[in-house]
Formats: C-alpha cells, structure tokens, sequence
C-alpha cells in the first residue's frame, strides 16, 4: 500500500518529464505516420480502374473484382509459391549469422576479427546490379568460375545463371553472401552485452571455448535470435524483387518471379495499378496476420510476446 | 440563399474565365517580348542534359527565333504517370499509346485547332491533312478535335533510296565472308551455312575467345525472335510483337498462337532459326542470359560473326579502323527477304504522340514550338544543318558543303560536328517531316540521302565489298534483290493502319502481355530442342498453354479491331 503511494506520488511530481518524452517520440511517429500510414490511402486504387492522369472518383468503379480476379490468376499462385520457396530457405537460413557471430567472437585475433568482419560486411552496400554484373562474370558459360569448375571436372562449362534447377540455392546462396556479415553485427551486439562474469564462472567449472559458446553465448542470444526470427516471419512474404528482377531469364522466369517481382510488373511495367495495389493489400493482410501468428506461438512457447 | 448567390456569382465568373480563353485561344498573336523556358518531356527520349553539344546551332536557331530556352527532358512510365496524377508535365510532351487515355480524358493536352489559323499553320499545312485527320478520328477520344502529332510524316512526292548500308539483315564479317567466298544468301539455311563455314576458320578470336554465330537480346522480350523472323517472312510487328502486320496484304497475324495461320509467323520463322543454329553449335551457350550490353561487350570482342541487326557492331568497326584504316574486319549488313527501306510513314511514326500541356504557363510560345519542330525549315536543320551547313549551288541545287562533309568525316573535328546539331539524337526524333521528303528548294529534307552523297560515306572495308560484289553501293544488293521479285521492301505496307486500332481493352493487354511471358518462358524449350519432333512438342505445349491464358478471345479481338481500323484507313488514304 506504502509502495503503490509512493509511486502514485512520484507520478504526479514527473509529468513534464514524460511529456519531454513524448514529445521526443512525436518525429518518429510522425514519420511512421507519413510514410508507412499515410500510403494506406493507396489502397482505394484497388476498387478503381485507375488510369494515370485521371483523378480516380473519375475512374470506373470496380469493386471486388481485382480481388476476384487474384484468385483467378495463375501466375499469383505460382509466384507465391515461389516466394514460399525462398522464405523457407531463408528462415531455415536465419541462424547462420548467429553462429557466424559466435565463430567471429572466437577470433582472438584483433586485426584477423576485423578484417573477416570488414569483409563479410562489405557485400551488404553492394547494390544487386552489380552483384549481377559480377556473377555473370564469373558464372556464365565463358566466366572464370564455369570454366575452372569445367575443367576441374572435365565436363562441358554449363551456366547456372541459365539453369532452372539451380534458381532457389544459388539466390538463396547470393542472398546469404550479401548479407551474413550485415546480419551478424546485431548478434555481435548482443555478445559484447553478456557479463563476462559468466564467462570466467563458465572456465572455473571447466569448460572450454566451445562449452562457453554452447552453454554462454548461445543461450545468452536467443532472445535476439527469436525476436528476428518473428520479424523474419512477418517478412514471409517481402522478399523484395531487385535481386530477381536482375537475374530473371527466359530460364529461370517460372521459378524465380516471386510475389513482389510479379507485383512490380503487373503494376509498373504494365501499367495495370489496380490489380498491382489488389494483390499488394492481399499480401500486406497475410504478412499481419504471420506476425500476429508467430507472435502468439512465441508467447505459448517462452511465455513473453514481442509485440 | 447568400450561398446561392455565392455559387451564382462563381458561375459567372468561371464562364466569363471560359469565355475569356477562349478569345485568347482565338486571337493569339506571336507576342515574343518576355523570354521564357520551354521544356519538351518525352518517353524514351534522351535528355537535353546529357546529350553533348547542347544547346547546337540548331537548338540556338530556335531559341534565338522564339526567345526560350529549350531543354528536353526523358520520361519513362513512372515519371510521366506520376507528372499526369500531379498536373505537373512539361510545356510540351511525347507520350505512346499506353498514355493516350489518361491524357484525354484527364484533359492534359491543349486542343491545336484553336491556333490553326494563327501559331499553327506548319501543322495544320496541306501536306500533313492525313496524318491530321488520323489524329482527329483516332486519338481524340471521340472529339473529333486534334491534339497530337506525330513526328516524321511522310509527303506526297517524297524520294527514296535503301541508303549506303543496310540496318537490318543478315549481319556477316565482310574479311571472314570475303574468305569464304561470299557465297549468295538468299534465307536462313543458306545463312547457317555461310556462318559455319565463318566460324571454321575463325573458331576463336585473337584473344583466344570462343566466337559463335550470334545471341540474343534478352532485355527486350521477344524482340530477338519476332523481329528476325519479321525480316525472313516479310512482316512488320505491332508494340510486343504478339500481333505481326503483312507486309504485302496489310493483314493482321497472331504471332504467337499460329493456330489456322497460313505459312510461318515471324516468332515461329525466329525460333526455329535459333534452334536451327543451337543444333549446329553456332548458338552462344549464354543466348538465354545475355542482355544487350552482354551482347554488345561479346561483339566489341569480336565472339560473333553474325547478326541480324546494326546496333550493336559500330563500336567494333569504330575500334578496328581507328586501328588500321584500311581494315576489312568490319560487319556488314546483307538483306534477307523483307528490306526495311522505302518506309511511307503518312500518318508519321506511331507510338509518339506530342501534345501541348494544357498545365503549361506558356501555352501560346509552347504551341508554337510544337508548330515550329513541325516545320520543313526545323526538319532540314536537324538532318543537315542550319542554312550554312548547306548552301544553293549555282546549278539552283541543294547541296551539303564540302566543309560540312569533311565535319563529319574528320575525328579530329568530333566536337565541332556535334556542335552543328546535324543528325542528333534528340532532334531527329522530334521533327514533323520525313528523311525523304522534298523540301521547297527541291532538296530532300535529309540531304545525306542524296545520291550523289551516299558513295562519299563508305568506309574501306563498304568500298572492298561493293568491288568484290560488283555494286555501287553496300545496300544494292536489296535494290537488285528487290527489282529482281526476290525481295521486297517497305513501299506496300500501309503502317498508317496501326494508328487506326481502337484502344485495346485491359482485359485484352493482361492476356497479350501473359501471352508474351509465356513465350518467354517456353523459349529455352524450343531453342534447344534436339529434333524437329522435340521441337514439335514444344510448340505444341507453348499453344496449349496460350490457349489456356485465353489467346483465342485475344485474336478475336485483335481480328476484329484490325478489320475495323484496315477498312477506315484505306478509306482515308484513298
């Protein structure tokens, strides 16, 4: 009773405190607001036939029908399939770099620790053109790689940038290289964190680098891991499209248009905005409802939420 | 009853503002007093920034004449959509078909028949009433008014000759070809035959590269196929080309789904080329991933031999003769069965259409810029240069000056050429007349084609194959091939149908461009198909599954559409 005073009291002597704070916040609601709310506005595209030049209460009304016409639409099925694919691999991917943190913090030489950082992290401010200009280098019938590899083997140079059967490991193998370093800083993060106490606790019982890695670090992360791991899930379905987009050919379009490359050219190449805006809402729907999914599960299995 | 009088009020005053504009519309004058900035915004136009040279003479004769400065700004999709919803496009713009819709009936474009006895008379001049009349039917959303035009128009009258070279065909290395004893081309079998025999003894280049016969370019759709079968059948492509237009009937094909289509269709006649190439491994391994700057780097490498368009082996001729001038390691150009030259383009290039923005606060100057680039005076200087460049001889004839000839000859004056604005990129998209057509003075308007211009151009490797072969010129071989019936050219294609079409329908667009992704997809299949049987069941499959994305109710309506628009134009051009 003394204690819940003491608290009401101290909340009535601090309020301008916290309005300083929340004041603080405004800009960054402010901009949330201008930039991931205001352009749910959008979205009213979807029930229109909106031609670019027209103001849209001028344009036909449509209605439901993009949504209908969705569930028509073959290549929406095969392209979500697709992005399925990647999410999968890529959320079956997610703890590499937290096991590439811990194989980092094991250097224990300075200057190698950050060179291996420096260079893992680097491939992260690469854009995806010239990632592609360099696979193709290096992957294509006459590049260095296709032709050592031929010859190590002494088969025919064959390209995996034009093999069907390759798309999902080699992008997803492009992704990881790209950003593991860029991933693995939170982690790193995190380790720097974790009371060293625990560690030499750890070394008195005995246990050497891998049992401190294993019994320390590993647990110490976790919350981390599952806090990414449930954004990782909200993000099932953004898987972006520049890295496909780039790397699609007459090979491997069935198999690497994913949702969002299918959205882009439905909508910017083809100029057909409504249905683009239709199947973007479908996507945004299913995306809430994976982070509300994974959140829940998150509570049943550690007993705290995330959001 | 205040708020009535309110609204009252309001209507009169906006009448009164109507009726206003309209008399300004009526009675304007060519007021030049205030200088201002006029900016043309084009799709898939280069921009004024980047383009070397700007302001030239050309551009500086305009300017000086209309007291602005004009700059050229490029558009693409986005960008225009985005400057349409905002009401923010430049003073005047070039949009394609995918636009016209948004732009009439978001009443983006000044209507030009208001200045048509004042600041527009180049427009509205005699020779361009067809060309008018199409803008008037089809491209008014019903009005019957005019507010585009289209650049290049073709005249009654015009001359023409298929050039010193040949821009399309079948692409060969003249000191390979000349090697093997240039033996006659006449379709693709035989051109196969020409490129493996090439490819014997150039089996790699000097650096040790593989060479092939040729890719594709896979930045551009189906192009690569469509466009090299339309060259071997003789058909000219609509935007896509899901739908070829016959060259000789004007008739209309569906190019993809072939079903109960008489002969080969272009994409079929292009594939099949390809596969045939694939099976004599002549075809890059990279074919399906290489884009046209892939394509470009391979042939600046010298790995191909072959080809069937211009625009990717100028920077290796460029390269060989800045090395040896007197080289014979230069592509050249031969013809297949349809030639693109002798092209009438009586309603102007199709697919650009310029407007005067309605949101334009120089609407008047804007018009007569438009009115101006329209004009035969705009035309000759883009082509050949301000008056100067090209003078009267004392014969009365028309004629390039010698230092304007040695301008563009001599390297060392590259500056200076790009300087004089003559053929540059920018402008000769711009200009209302055609290449061909003869100007007052009774030159052509382009006055590089005339005859006794053309030989002066040819570079070593050109003047060694017209000795060999026995011509004039490189590109007398289609002149021979088409008076001999062997060929045929451009002359009997009415293109003006194109402009006819009504506007396609979403629901048609979202099949063809299925269709075209389709295509794409069963490619691969085809190209690399064994046996005529595997090919066979490649085709079939490709069709079933066209026909399942609905390209029959496609066809239908393109047939329809197409029917509709042959029997109007026709009607007009009569």
């Amino acid at each position: 009773m003394t204690a819940n005073r003491k608290t009401a009291a101290l909340a009535l002597h601090k309020p301008k405190k916290r309005y300083s704070l929340l004041f603080m916040v405004l800009p960054f609601m402010l901009i949330i607001f201008l930039f991931n709310y205001v352009p749910i506005f959008g979205w009213i595209y979807s029930v229109f036939d909106y031609i670019p030049g027209v103001p849209i209460l001028e344009c036909d009304y449509m209605g439901m029908d993009y949504f209908k016409m969705m569930l028509k639409d073959a290549n929406v099925l095969r392209s979500l399939k697709n992005t399925a694919i990647f999410a999968v691999i890529s959320i079956a991917l997610t703890p590499l770099p937290m096991f590439f943190a811990i194989f980092l913090n094991e250097i224990k030489c300075g200057p190698v620790r950050k060179f291996v950082q420096t260079f893992t992290t680097l491939p992260n401010f690469i854009s995806w053109v010239i990632i592609f200009s360099l696979a193709f280098s290096l992957f294509s019938t006459d590049g260095l790689l296709t032709n050592a590899f031929a010859r190590l083997t002494g088969t025919n140079p064959s390209s995996v940038l034009s093999s069907k059967e390759s798309v999902y490991w080699f992008q997803s193998f492009l992704g990881q290289w790209k950003m593991l370093g860029w991933n693995s800083i939170i982690y790193l993060a995190a380790i720097a964190g974790i009371d060293q106490q625990q560690y030499e606790a750890a070394k008195v019982d005995g246990a050497g680098h891998f049992r401190c890695a294993v019994h320390v670090t590993l647990p110490a992360m976790m919350e981390t891991y599952v806090v990414l791991f449930i954004l990782n899930i909200g993000n099932f379905l953004n898987t972006g499209y520049e890295q496909y987009m780039l790397f699609k050919n007459a090979v491997t379009a069935p198999t690497i248009e994913v949702l969002d490359l299918y959205v882009y050219r439905i909508g910017l190449e083809n100029m057909d905005y409504s249905y683009g805006v239709a199947i973007s809402i479908v996507k945004s729907i299913v995306s809430i409802a994976l982070v509300v999914l994974a959140n829940l599960v998150a509570k049943k299995i550690r007993g705290n939420t995330v959001i | 009853m205040k708020a009535k009088r309110v609204l009252a009020l309001i209507c009169t005053l906006a009448m009164t503002a109507g009726m206003c504009t309209q008399v300004t519309a009526a009675d304007a004058t060519d007021d030049l007093s205030e200088h201002v900035e006029i900016t043309l915004g084009g799709v898939n136009v280069n921009g004024s920034d980047s383009n070397e040279g700007w302001p030239n003479e050309v551009v500086q004769k305009l300017e000086e004449k209309f007291n602005v400065t004009f700059t050229v700004k490029n558009y693409d999709n986005e960008s225009l959509n985005l400057d349409l919803s905002g009401g923010t496009t430049c003073d005047i713009v070039q949009i394609n078909d995918d636009h016209l819709e948004g732009v009439l009936k978001g009443k983006h474009a000044v209507n030009l028949e208001d200045y048509k006895d004042t600041l527009a008379q180049n427009i509205f001049s005699e020779n361009m009433t067809f060309r008018n009349d199409l803008m008037k039917t089809y491209k008014s959303n019903g009005e019957g008014v005019q507010y585009f035009v289209t650049p290049r128009v073709t005249f009654e009258g015009s001359k023409f000759n298929y050039g010193t070279t040949l821009n399309n065909g079948y692409v060969v290395r003249w000191d390979l070809y000349k090697q093997i004893g240039c033996p006659e081309i006449n379709n693709d079998d035989d051109y196969i035959a020409a490129l493996k025999a090439m490819k014997e003894i150039y089996p790699e280049t000097e650096d040790g590269l593989p060479t092939y016969a040729m890719s594709a370019y896979n930045d551009s759709q189906l192009h690569a196929y469509f466009y090299k079968g339309c060259l071997a059948e003789g058909y000219v492509n609509l935007e896509g080309g899901v739908y070829v237009q016959n060259v000789t009937t004007n008739e209309l094909v569906p190019d993809l789904y072939d079903v109960g289509v008489e002969g080969t269709t272009p994409f079929w006649s292009g594939v099949k080329f390809y596969n045939k190439l694939y099976r004599e491994g002549l075809l890059d391994p990279d074919c399906f991933i290489t884009k046209s700057e892939d394509v470009q780097e391979k042939y600046n490498k010298g790995q191909y031999i072959g080809g069937n368009v211009n625009w990717y082996y100028g920077t290796y001729n460029e390269n060989q003769r800045a090395a040896d001038p007197e080289t014979l390691k230069e592509y050249v150009t031969l013809p297949e069965y349809l030639g693109w030259g002798n092209e009438k383009n009586l309603g102007g290039w199709f697919g650009k259409y310029f407007f005067v923005s309605s949101h334009s606060p120089n609407v008047e100057r804007a018009v007569m810029i438009l009115d101006y680039l329209q004009s035969e005076e705009f035309s000759r200087d883009a082509d050949s240069g301000v008056e100067g460049r090209w003078e009267t001889g004392a014969d009365g004839k028309v004629a390039l000056t010698e230092d304007t000839i040695d301008l563009k000859n001599n390297g060392s004056r590259v500056e200076e050429w790009r300087k004089s604005g003559i053929g540059n990129g920018i402008l000769v998209n711009i200009c209302g007349e055609d290449y061909y057509n003869v100007a007052d003075d009774g030159g052509m308007i382009d006055l590089w084609f005339e005859d006794d211009m053309l030989d002066d151009s040819m570079t070593f490797a050109e003047k060694d194959m017209c000795e060999t072969m026995g011509l004039t010129l490189p590109s007398d071989v289609l002149k021979n091939k088409v008076e001999a019936g062997t060929s045929i050219d451009l002359g009997t294609c009415l293109n003006a149908i194109q402009m006819g079409l009504a506007t396609t329908p979403k629901n048609i667009t979202r099949i063809d461009s299925n269709c075209e992704e389709i295509a794409m997809s069963a490619i691969p299949n085809l190209v690399q198909a064994e046996s005529d049987e595997e090919f066979e069941a490649a085709k079939a499959d490709l069709l079933a599954q066209l026909k399942d994305a609905g390209a029959e109710e496609s066809v239908e309506w393109w047939s329809n559409a197409w029917a509709e628009a042959k029997t109007t134009i026709e009607g007009l051009n009569k």
